[in-house]
C-alpha cells in the first residue's frame, strides 16, 4: 500500500539552489493568543456567574438587574466560549500552523491585522449587546443582523488570507491540518449565512425569514454544525499540528486521516435534527438526525486514534511534559463526548435527556475537555517556542492541569446526575395514573445540591485558568518574543514530477481550490437533503386552520419573551409522551408554528413547558403572572427563576409597532393589508383589559398597574400560547 | 441498603452510580497510564509470571493480575446491581427508561469482558514467556531491550498487545518502514493499517444506519423488532403508550375505592382528613393565591360566606377539577387526585367563618345551605376544627 519512500522523500529538495529566506510573523499569532486567554477567562467567568445564578436566584449582585438576568448572560456565555474564546484560539493555531506548513509568511499582514481587530469589535458589540437584550434568540447564533454582516466581512478577510497563503506556498502538498482548515472556512460561511437570513426592521431588530418547523431545522442545522465546524474541525486540524510537533512523533495513520476527514464532514452535517427528535419536525428528518450521528462515531474516534496513536513511543513523556497531558485528556475528551453524543442521539436515550442538564454536562465535556485543555496544552507548548525560552513552572503547569481535571468532574458528574434525576421524575407516574411530580418545581429543588456542586466545579476550573495565566506571563518575562521568526525554503517550482505508485489521494492535496470545491460538495449535500424536501413538501408541515396571527400586543410581548431570553430555561414543545401531555396538554403540532418568527421550541427546560400556557389546564390569572414576573417566588416558592421588575417600570416601545407588522406581511404572516395602522388601537384596547384585570385582582394589595408596561405584553402572550389548537375544545365547553 | 437509597426521592440511584464509576474508572485509567513509567511497560510486556520472589517485576504483573481482578470483580458488582435494579423497576417507570438500564447494564457488562479477556491474555502471555524464557539460555541478558525482543511475539494485556492486535499496527522500531516520506515542518507520516475495530465498527453503523431507515421509513423488518421495537413513529407510539397507559389505570381504579367525583364528593368530617386537606392546600399552592388561612388574595377569600362557584362541597370539588380558567383558577384535575380533592374541599368548609387577618372582601353570592340538617353539621364541624388547632 505505501508509496516508495526513496522516490518520496523531498522531491523539492532535488534542486537546493532555489533555497529563499523569509520570515514568519509571529506578532499576529501574540496578538490572537492574548485575545484567546483574555476572552477565555472573561467568557468562563461569565459562566461561574450564571452557576451561581442557579442557586442563589436573588443574591444582590444581580437580583433586579436587566442586563445581568440569567436569560441574557447565558447568551453571552456561549458566545464568548465559543466565539471569542475558542474562535480566537482557532486563529491562534492557524496562524501559527499554517505559516509553518506551507513554508511561507501570511499573504498579507494588513488583513491579518484586519481580521484580528475586525473579529475583537465583534466581541465587544456581542459584549454591548447580549445584555441588553438586541437579540435574534437563535442559540449560538444570537448576534442581531449588523453584527452578522461584521461576521460575513471578517470571515471573508480571514478566508483571503487563509486561500491566498495557500495559494503562494512553499510546500507543493496540503496537510492534513490544512484540509481541516479550509472545510472549516466553508461550513462554518455557509451556516452563517443560511441561519442568519433575517428581514431587519431597524438597527437592532431583525426576524429570522423561516418560521416553526423550517426555521428550527435551519437553526439546529446551525447548532450542531457549529459544534462541529467551529469546535471540532479547527481543533482537530491544531490537533494534527500540535500533537506530533509537541511529541516529535509522527503521525500514526496517513490512510486514517484521510477516510476520517472526508467521513467526518460528509456525515456531520446531516446530524442536526437529533437536536428535534420526538418535536413536530418531520419523523423521516428525526431518523435521518439518528442514523447520522451513529455513523459519526467512527469518523470522530479516527481522529482521537489518529491523535492518541501518535503518541506511541512517546507515554513516557506524557507523564511529565504537562503539554502532552494537558492534549492526551483534550483528545480523549474528544472521543468521550463524541461517543456520548451519538448515545444521545437515540430515540429511547433522547427521550430521558433531552431538556435535561445531561446535554448541559455532554457540551462540557467536550468544551471544558476538548477545547479547553487542547488550548492550554497549545499555550504552554508555543509560548516557550514564540519567547525563546523555558516554561516558567513545569509544576505549575502539573497543578494547573489536576485543578482543571477536577473541575470537568466535578462540574460534569452533578449535571449527569441532575439530568437523570430529573428526566426520570419528568416521567414518573404513581399507580393510579398521576404523576409523582406534578409539580414542575419540585424537579428542581430536588437538584439544587447539584446545581451548586456544577458552580464549584466551574469555579475551580477557572481557577486554574487563573494559575495559567500568572505562569504564562511568568514565562514571557523571562524570555524574548520574536516578531518574525527567519526560515528559510526551496521555492516550489513550477513542474512537478508525478511520482510513481502515489496514493490517490495526493492529487488533491496539492489542488488547494479542488479540494475546497470537494469539501463544499461534501458539506452541502446533507443539509439541501434534509432542508429542501421539508421547505417545498406542502405535507411536512400540515396546516390548521384554527391558528391565527398573534395580536399587535401579543407580538409584542413576544418580542420581549425573545429580549429576556426566555428561551434559554422554556421549551416551548411538548412531546408525544405521556408524561408530556399529562404534564402541559395536548403536544405540539408542526402545524401550531406557521406564524412564528423565530421558532421558540428552546433546548432545555430549566423552567417548565410554555408550548400551552394559555390553555384551560394550565391557565394563570393575568394577576398570576404579574406577581410571577414581579417575583416567581410569590406565586411559586423555592422557584429560582429571576425576578423582572423592569417589565413592570418599563413604559412597552410601540414605536416599531407598523414596521413588525409589515415585515411579519412580508414574511407570508396574513395580517389584513393596511393593518399596521389599526394595529396600535388593537394593542392598547387588549392591553386596556389586562392591566384592568390584574388592578381588580389586587386592589387589595395596593397596586395598580398602567396598561402602557411591558410586563402586559407579556402577559397578553402568555396567555395566547398554545390556545389556537384548542379553539374548537373551548368552544364545546361554552356550549355545555 | 437498596431500600434506604431507593427511598430517596425520584432518585434511581445506581445507574447513577454506575456512570459515576464508570466515569472515576476512566479517570483513574488515564492516570494510571499517565503515570506509568516506559521501563514499567516494557518490563510488563516481557516477564514471566512465576520464579524468583526476588523479582520485583513478577511480583508487579501479579500485582496487575490482582488488580484486574478487583476491577472485574468491581464491575460485576455493578452490573449486577444495576441489572437487580432494572429487574425491580416499579411500574411507575416506563420501558424506556428500563431499555437504557439494561444498556447500561451491557456498557458496563462489556466493559468487564474487556477486562476479563485482558486478564486471561495476560496469564496466557506469561505461560508462553515463561516457556520462552526456559527456551531461551540462561546467559540471555536482562537488558531491557533484549528482554522486549523475547516479549515481541508474545500476546498479552500490555501496550504492545493493544497497538499490534487492535490497532494491526507496525511497531515503532519498525516504523521506518511504513514512513510516507511526507515532511511537513518537520511532522512526519506513517501508513498504518486502519485499525480493524474502528474499520469494522464504521461498516456496522453504516449497515445500522441501512437497516435502522428501512425498518422506520420502508418496510418493518419485524425480526429485528427485539431491538427497535416495532416500526412506529413518534406520534403512533404516543398513542400506544395512552392506551397502555389507560388500561393500567382502569385496573387499577377498579381496585380502588378513591372513585369519587363532583356528583359524589362527601364533606369529610374526620379530623385527620381536614388536616390533609390542610397540608394539601399548601402543597398544591392553593395559598398562593387564596392565602395562608385562606383569606383571599388573586383568587376570593375562602373563609366568607360568599361563593362565586357554588358553596356546597360538590360545587367546591368541582370548581377545584375544572378550575374556572376564564379567572385564572387551574383545572386541578391531573394533578390532585379525586381522594384529596375531597379533602381539600373538605378543609375549606372547615374553615368557613374563621376570621383570619386581611381578608379580602367577599365575592359572589351569599350561599345558604339547603337543608336545615347539613347547616347544622357544618358548623359543628367548625368547632371541631378550632379544637384541633387548639391541640396543634
Amino acid at each position: 500500500m505505501s508509496e516508495n519512500p526513496a522516490a518520496m522523500i523531498h522531491p523539492t529538495l532535488k534542486s537546493p539552489k532555489t533555497l529563499e529566506k523569509f520570515a514568519y510573523d509571529n506578532q499576529i499569532v501574540r496578538m490572537f493568543l492574548i485575545a484567546t486567554i483574555l476572552w477565555g477567562a472573561v467568557g468562563m467567568l461569565v459562566g461561574v456567574i450564571v452557576a451561581f445564578q442557579f442557586v442563589l436566584p436573588e443574591f444582590f449582585l444581580w437580583d433586579g438587574l436587566s442586563f445581568l438576568s440569567f436569560g441574557r448572560m447565558r447568551p453571552l456565555h456561549t458566545n464568548a466560549a465559543i466565539f471569542a474564546f475558542v474562535g480566537n484560539g482557532i486563529y491562534m493555531g492557524v496562524y501559527y500552523s499554517l505559516q509553518r506548513l506551507l513554508k511561507t509568511r501570511m499573504f498579507s499582514d494588513l488583513l491579518g491585522r484586519i481580521h484580528f481587530w475586525g473579529w475583537q469589535a465583534i466581541i465587544v458589540a456581542a459584549a454591548l449587546t447580549l445584555p441588553f437584550g438586541i437579540t435574534t434568540s437563535k442559540e449560538y447564533a444570537e448576534l442581531e443582523w449588523p453584527i452578522d454582516l461584521m461576521i460575513t466581512v471578517v470571515w471573508v478577510i480571514f478566508g483571503i488570507n487563509m486561500i491566498m497563503t495557500i495559494l503562494r506556498r512553499r510546500e507543493r502538498h496540503l496537510y492534513v491540518a490544512i484540509w481541516f482548515y479550509i472545510a472549516t472556512w466553508v461550513t462554518v460561511a455557509v451556516l452563517h449565512i443560511v441561519n442568519n437570513l433575517e428581514l431587519p426592521i431597524s438597527m437592532w431588530k431583525s426576524y429570522p425569514i423561516f418560521a416553526g418547523v423550517q426555521d428550527a431545522l435551519v437553526q439546529w442545522w446551525y447548532g450542531h454544525n457549529a459544534v462541529a465546524f467551529f469546535l471540532t474541525t479547527p481543533y482537530l486540524g491544531m490537533m494534527y499540528y500540535f500533537v506530533p510537533k509537541a511529541a516529535n512523533r509522527p503521525v500514526y495513520s496517513y490512510r486514517l486521516s484521510i477516510i476520517h476527514f472526508w467521513a467526518l464532514i460528509f456525515i456531520y452535517i446531516w446530524a442536526g435534527p437529533h437536536h428535534l427528535l420526538y418535536t413536530a419536525l418531520p419523523d423521516w428528518a428525526q431518523s435521518l438526525g439518528t442514523v447520522f450521528s451513529i455513523m459519526l462515531i467512527a469518523p470522530s474516534w479516527g481522529g482521537m486514534l489518529n491523535g492518541l496513536l501518535t503518541l506511541r513511543g512517546a507515554w513516557d513523556r506524557v507523564r511529565t511534559d504537562p503539554t502532552l497531558k494537558f492534549m492526551v485528556v483534550a483528545v480523549t475528551a474528544y472521543g468521550m463526548s463524541t461517543f456520548e453524543g451519538p448515545m444521545l442521539s437515540i430515540k429511547t436515550v433522547n427521550a430521558i435527556s433531552h431538556f435535561t442538564d445531561w446535554t448541559i454536562a455532554h457540551v462540557h465535556v467536550g468544551t471544558l475537555g476538548w477545547n479547553g485543555f487542547l488550548t492550554f496544552g497549545v499555550l504552554y507548548w508555543m509560548i516557550p517556542k514564540m519567547w525563546k525560552t523555558k516554561l516558567f513552572s513545569t509544576r505549575l503547569a502539573n497543578a494547573h492541569f489536576w485543578i482543571g481535571t477536577l473541575g470537568i468532574i466535578l462540574y460534569t458528574l452533578p449535571m449527569y446526575w441532575a439530568g437523570w434525576t430529573q428526566g426520570l421524575m419528568w416521567k414518573d407516574f404513581d399507580e393510579s395514573g398521576y404523576l409523582v411530580y406534578p409539580n414542575f418545581l419540585e424537579t428542581v429543588t430536588q437538584i439544587m445540591p447539584m446545581y451548586w456542586m456544577r458552580a464549584l466545579g466551574g469555579t475551580i476550573y477557572l481557577l486554574g485558568v487563573f494559575v495559567m495565566i500568572y505562569n504564562l506571563i511568568k514565562t514571557t518575562q523571562k524570555g524574548s518574543f520574536m516578531r518574525s521568526e527567519p526560515a528559510e525554503a526551496p521555492s516550489m517550482e513550477r513542474n512537478y514530477e508525478k511520482p510513481k505508485n502515489e496514493y490517490w489521494h495526493r492529487i488533491i492535496e496539492r489542488r488547494p481550490i479542488r479540494l475546497t470545491i470537494y469539501a463544499t460538495i461534501a458539506i452541502l449535500i446533507g443539509g439541501v437533503i434534509e432542508m429542501v424536501p421539508t421547505f417545498m413538501v406542502e405535507n411536512n408541515v400540515p396546516t390548521i386552520a384554527s391558528v391565527q396571527p398573534y395580536t399587535p400586543l401579543e407580538l409584542e410581548g413576544r418580542d420581549i419573551y425573545l429580549r429576556e431570553g426566555c428561551y434559554t430555561c422554556h421549551s416551548q414543545m411538548i412531546r408525544p409522551f405521556r408524561s408530556e401531555t399529562e404534564r402541559y396538554g395536548d403536544y405540539s403540532k408542526a402545524g401550531e408554528f406557521v406564524y412564528d418568527h423565530p421558532f421558540q421550541w428552546g433546548s432545555k427546560r430549566t423552567g417548565p413547558d410554555l408550548a400551552r400556557e394559555g390553555t384551560p389546564k394550565l391557565k394563570k390569572s393575568d394577576s398570576w403572572h404579574f406577581n410571577h414576573f414581579l417575583n416567581p417566588r410569590i406565586t411559586s416558592p423555592g422557584s429560582i427563576m429571576p425576578s423582572y421588575p423592569w417589565l413592570i417600570e418599563n413604559k412597552l416601545d410601540v414605536s416599531l409597532l407598523p414596521e413588525k407588522i409589515r415585515a411579519m406581511q412580508v414574511l407570508g404572516v396574513p395580517y389584513t393589508e393596511g393593518y399596521d395602522q389599526e394595529a396600535l388601537a388593537d394593542l392598547q384596547e387588549q392591553a386596556a383589559g389586562i392591566a384592568q384585570s390584574i388592578n381588580t385582582d389586587l386592589k387589595s394589595s395596593g397596586i395598580e398597574v398602567p396598561s402602557d408596561r411591558e410586563v402586559i405584553a407579556i402577559i397578553a402572550y402568555m396567555q395566547r400560547l398554545g390556545t389556537d389548537i384548542m379553539v374548537k375544545d373551548t368552544e364545546a365547553q361554552a356550549q355545555k | 441498603m437498596k431500600e434506604v437509597l431507593r427511598s430517596i426521592d425520584g432518585i434511581d440511584l445506581f445507574p447513577v452510580i454506575a456512570i459515576a464509576i464508570f466515569f472515576t474508572f476512566f479517570v483513574l485509567l488515564l492516570i494510571y497510564v499517565m503515570r506509568l513509567k516506559k521501563e514499567e511497560v516494557q518490563h510488563m510486556a516481557s516477564i514471566p509470571l512465576e520464579d524468583e520472589p526476588s523479582c520485583p517485576t513478577k511480583r508487579k504483573l501479579n500485582g496487575v493480575a490482582k488488580g484486574m481482578g478487583k476491577v472485574l470483580g468491581f464491575l460485576l458488582l455493578i452490573s449486577g446491581s444495576v441489572s437487580l435494579q432494572a429487574d425491580t423497576t416499579a411500574p411507575g417507570i416506563d420501558e424506556q427508561d428500563l431499555l437504557y438500564t439494561l444498556i447500561f447494564t451491557m456498557i458496563v457488562l462489556a466493559l468487564a469482558a474487556l477486562v476479563l479477556a485482558g486478564t486471561i491474555l495476560t496469564l496466557v502471555r506469561a505461560k508462553v514467556a515463561e516457556r520462552a524464557a526456559a527456551t531461551e539460555a540462561a546467559t540471555e541478558g536482562e537488558t531491557v531491550a533484549e528482554a522486549e525482543k523475547v516479549a515481541q511475539p508474545i500476546p498479552g494485556i500490555s501496550w504492545s498487545w493493544w497497538k499490534q492486535k487492535l490497532t494491526d499496527a507496525v511497531p515503532v522500531a519498525q516504523e521506518a518502514s511504513i514512513d510516507m516520506g511526507h515532511d511537513y515542518d518537520g511532522i512526519r507520516e506513517l501508513d498504518n493499517n486502519l485499525p480493524p475495530w474502528w474499520k469494522y465498527g464504521f461498516y456496522f453503523t453504516i449497515g445500522f444506519a441501512m437497516v435502522y431507515l428501512v425498518h422506520f421509513h420502508v418496510v418493518e423488518l419485524s425480526f429485528l423488532n427485539w431491538f427497535f421495537g416495532p416500526s412506529n413513529s413518534s406520534t403512533e407510539e404516543y398513542v400506544i403508550a395512552m392506551e397502555e397507559a389507560e388500561i393500567q389505570k382502569k385496573a387499577y381504579l377498579a381496585k380502588q375505592a378513591n372513585l369519587v367525583d363532583e356528583r359524589t364528593a362527601t364533606y369529610m368530617t374526620d379530623a385527620s382528613d381536614i388536616a390533609k386537606g390542610k397540608a394539601l392546600f399548601t402543597s398544591k399552592t392553593c395559598v398562593v393565591c387564596h392565602g395562608q388561612q385562606g383569606e383571599g388574595g388573586i383568587g376570593p377569600n375562602l373563609t366568607d360566606r360568599y361563593w362565586l362557584h357554588g358553596g356546597d362541597v360538590k360545587d367546591i370539588f368541582a370548581t377545584i377539577k375544572y378550575g374556572v380558567p376564564a379567572k385564572g383558577m387551574q383545572a386541578w384535575e391531573s394533578q390532585i387526585k379525586p381522594i384529596e380533592m375531597q379533602q381539600i374541599s373538605s378543609y375549606i368548609l372547615s374553615i368557613q367563618g374563621t376570621q383570619p387577618p386581611n381578608p379580602k372582601d367577599p365575592e359572589g353570592e351569599l350561599y345558604v345551605p339547603a337543608e336545615n340538617p347539613e347547616d347544622a353539621d357544618s358548623t359543628s364541624v367548625a368547632v371541631v376544627t378550632e379544637d384541633t388547632n387548639g391541640k396543634m
